[in-house]
């Protein structure tokens, strides 16, 4: 059994998991007008962005933040730097597009009037740079699958965790807001004008989110919460769409109850991946329906709290779910408000207990990465 | 704990910067590879329409597709895919660059856009094949292809999967200079590109190989690396069979040499002088080698370094045929 020893998160609720759950327990919204760049067209545009830069020693913003979310993962699981030395340090991102515009930048202010685009290296410098400040000796990668990189980063883990490959992994979500994404999911229409929601019948798209979240995932502790099963599977339907009737959904979720070996019945509740656009939406609520029949169990989706973090969502959603879990709640889905009816399911308004047993969290992306993880609590 | 079980390459496949994919068809690159056009290679191997999809994610296709194409038996429909790429797609990022950083319009391709997405390459690869099962995409610089094929391994040997696709892609671009902040070359070297897939199983049948491990090593001195390598190596060297190192690109001259002078029955095999200097260049090292017909069984060691310092030994054993 895999356990999840320590979890720590940045976003723009704020540093820390407890800032996370207190704006999930309150229904609170915290996205903001974008501020951190300019961008090249006019609309406003609402993002989920971290508010303020935590100090770090040296680096970038995305090394501070993440260090800021893994010393709170490492002071949960009573670790300390050198006991990570042995760790697997697994990140998942869509890539790092933000560092490299951020230099570009620069050298425009410099006065370069041609810079070299994407002057930084590839997606896995990040992880490469971490570790080595870390001081970390074991395997190092990073899973670029766009919206399921992290939660992929999970499965990595268990299954190296599960071979006795490594003591323990860590696992990183990165993603920082970049003006190539936001204009890219302009361009493609899928932005939201007023915010996420979710499976709501008026939704018209995502919002971007900034957010950084570490797991610790170490075999046969104990711990509160577990990974117990797990699946990714690719729909080849569509490059930046899953298929509506939601077939490959439900082969991926049912892929995970199998592997955990339980079934439908015994889900408490289900973390949507629920995007808020149109067409994932729908093809996420046939998922839901094929395998729990006509009794899903009830549903939420956490990008009204804290964006589509994309790269970043499969480690901010499982660290923010758990941890209102731990603090004894189901957090409702902010942003939906009237039932849809092609999807014909709805997410709770509400929070409900969390009672013990087992939840299962969604994670699907472009290039049709679906991934499903079933996890335990209590 | 579950059982290891051998890894076995049941094919390989290599696209080189010259359109090669076999190893009568490469030349030695005389200078820096030019990105060319894909389009009518592509159209032998798969019906798809690509003509929206970028250079890169055509590398990733037509050697996955040729991989595929070099199977003895029909492609499992649960093979999953592993495929690692150190920059991803390079030529529509920076035509993003240019539409988002340069220009006030705000106009964004979606095209470009599309296929700038990290799982783009990896999709397209899964849809050529008909594949609806595992699909990953690694990047860690230099050693993108070494941990995508560690990944499979473990997933191989853990029965999560029973076959498996392993390969890596990477474009190079122009003007140089700018490809050089990327990929942090010396002047000496090529840039080059290219693609290399293994398709993989836990069966023998049919099998031209076998992987024998992905091993990262440490040693903070040029000795205690030198010892550490030759630990690993020697096991293998007692065994008798021809052995060859592939040196990555990293894998300093010095680093060369000693190793070659501490293991003399050890024979240097360099494919970069066909495929030039890029980050999932092992793919191209790796599978290349089963380009070869033999009598006698050989292994291969492929090296690298990257910047931080660690290294990384794949070894495979080629089977006579």
């Amino acid at each position: 059994m895999i356990s999840i020893t320590g979890i720590g998160a940045v976003s723009s609720c704020g540093s820390g998991i407890k800032s996370l759950v207190e704006h999930m327990h309150e229904g609170r919204d915290s996205s903001t007008p974008l501020s951190l760049f300019p961008l090249p067209f006019k609309d406003e545009i609402r993002v989920n962005q971290v508010k303020y830069a935590p100090s770090g020693d040296e680096g970038s913003r995305i090394d501070a933040m993440v260090l800021n979310a893994l010393e709170e993962a490492m002071a949960e699981a009573g670790l300390n730097k050198k006991k990570l030395s042995d760790s697997a340090f697994i990140l998942g991102s869509s890539g790092f597009l933000f560092e490299a515009e951020e230099e570009y930048r620069q050298q425009k202010e410099k006065g370069i009037t041609k810079p070299a685009p994407l002057a930084r290296r590839g997606s896995g410098h990040v992880a490469s740079r971490l570790a080595k400040q870390l001081g970390i000796q074991g395997p190092v990668l990073t899973l670029t699958t766009a919206c399921t990189s992290s939660a992929n980063a999970m499965i990595a883990a268990a299954n190296m965790l599960r071979m006795g490959e490594v003591r323990r992994a860590v696992i990183v979500g990165a993603e920082a807001l970049s003006a190539i994404t936001l204009s890219g999911f302009r361009s493609l229409m899928l932005l939201a004008p007023n915010g996420c929601k979710p499976f709501d019948a008026k939704r018209q798209g995502i919002q971007l989110g900034e957010a950084y979240a570490v797991l610790i995932l170490e075999p046969n502790k104990t711990a509160k919460n577990k990974v117990c099963g797990w699946t990714n599977l690719c729909d080849t339907n569509n490059v930046i769409s899953t298929n509506m009737d939601g077939r490959l959904i439900q082969q991926t979720m049912a892929g995970a109850l199998s592997c955990a070996n339980i079934n439908p019945g015994q889900v408490i509740a289900v973390k949507a991946h629920g995007t808020g656009t149109i067409d994932n939406d729908i093809a996420e609520g046939a998922g839901m329906r094929l395998v729990f029949d006509s009794k899903v169990p009830p549903f939420t989706a956490l990008k009204g709290y804290v964006g589509h973090t994309l790269g970043a969502c499969g480690a901010i959603e499982t660290a923010a779910f758990l941890g209102c879990l731990n603090a004894g709640f189901i957090p409702p889905a902010i942003g939906f408000d009237q039932q849809d009816p092609s999807i014909g399911i709805s997410p709770i308004k509400s929070p409900m207990e969390a009672l013990p047993g087992y939840y299962m969290l969604n994670f699907f992306g472009f290039g049709g990465n679906n991934t499903s993880l079933v996890l335990s609590y209590g | 704990m579950a059982e290891k079980s051998p890894i076995y390459i049941l094919s390989a496949a290599t696209l080189g910067p010259g359109q090669d994919t076999a190893s009568a068809d490469r030349r030695v690159l005389a200078e820096d590879a030019m990105p060319l056009d894909l389009q009518a290679l592509l159209k032998t191997f798969t019906e798809q329409d690509l003509r929206r999809a970028g250079h890169f994610t055509e590398l990733a296709v037509v050697g996955s597709q040729l991989c595929i194409s070099r199977l003895k038996q029909p492609l499992n429909q649960g093979t999953a895919v592993y495929f690692s790429t150190g920059l991803g797609e390079v030529q529509k990022t920076v035509a993003l660059f240019q539409q988002v950083m340069d220009e006030d319009t705000g106009l964004v391709s979606p095209y470009s856009f599309v296929n700038s997405v990290s799982s783009t390459a990896g999709f397209y690869v899964a849809k050529a094949a008909g594949l609806k099962s595992r699909n990953l995409t690694v990047c860690q610089e230099e050693f993108s292809f070494e941990t995508a094929l560690k990944l499979a391994q473990t997933d191989l040997e853990n029965n999560e999967v029973d076959f498996a696709m392993v390969g890596g892609a990477d474009e190079c671009s122009h003007p140089r200079a700018e490809h050089m902040h990327r990929i942090q070359l010396e002047d000496s070297q090529s840039m080059g590109e290219g693609s290399g897939w293994l398709c993989l199983g836990k069966a023998s049948r049919n099998a031209i190989g076998e992987v024998l491990m992905v091993k990262e090593i440490t040693g903070d001195t040029p000795a205690a690396w030198l010892t550490a390598v030759e630990g690993i190596l020697s096991q293998w060297l007692k065994k008798g069979h021809m052995t060859y190192l592939l040196p990555g690109f990293r894998l300093e001259k010095t680093n060369i040499n000693n190793l070659m002078n501490r293991l003399p029955e050890m024979e240097l095999k360099n494919y970069l002088d066909y495929c030039g200097c890029f980050h999932t260049a092992a793919a191209f090292g790796l599978a290349s080698v089963f380009d070869e017909t033999r009598k006698e069984p050989a292994l291969y060691f492929h090296i690298n370094r990257n910047t931080y310092g660690r290294t990384m030994v794949v070894g495979v054993y080629a089977f006579p045929r």
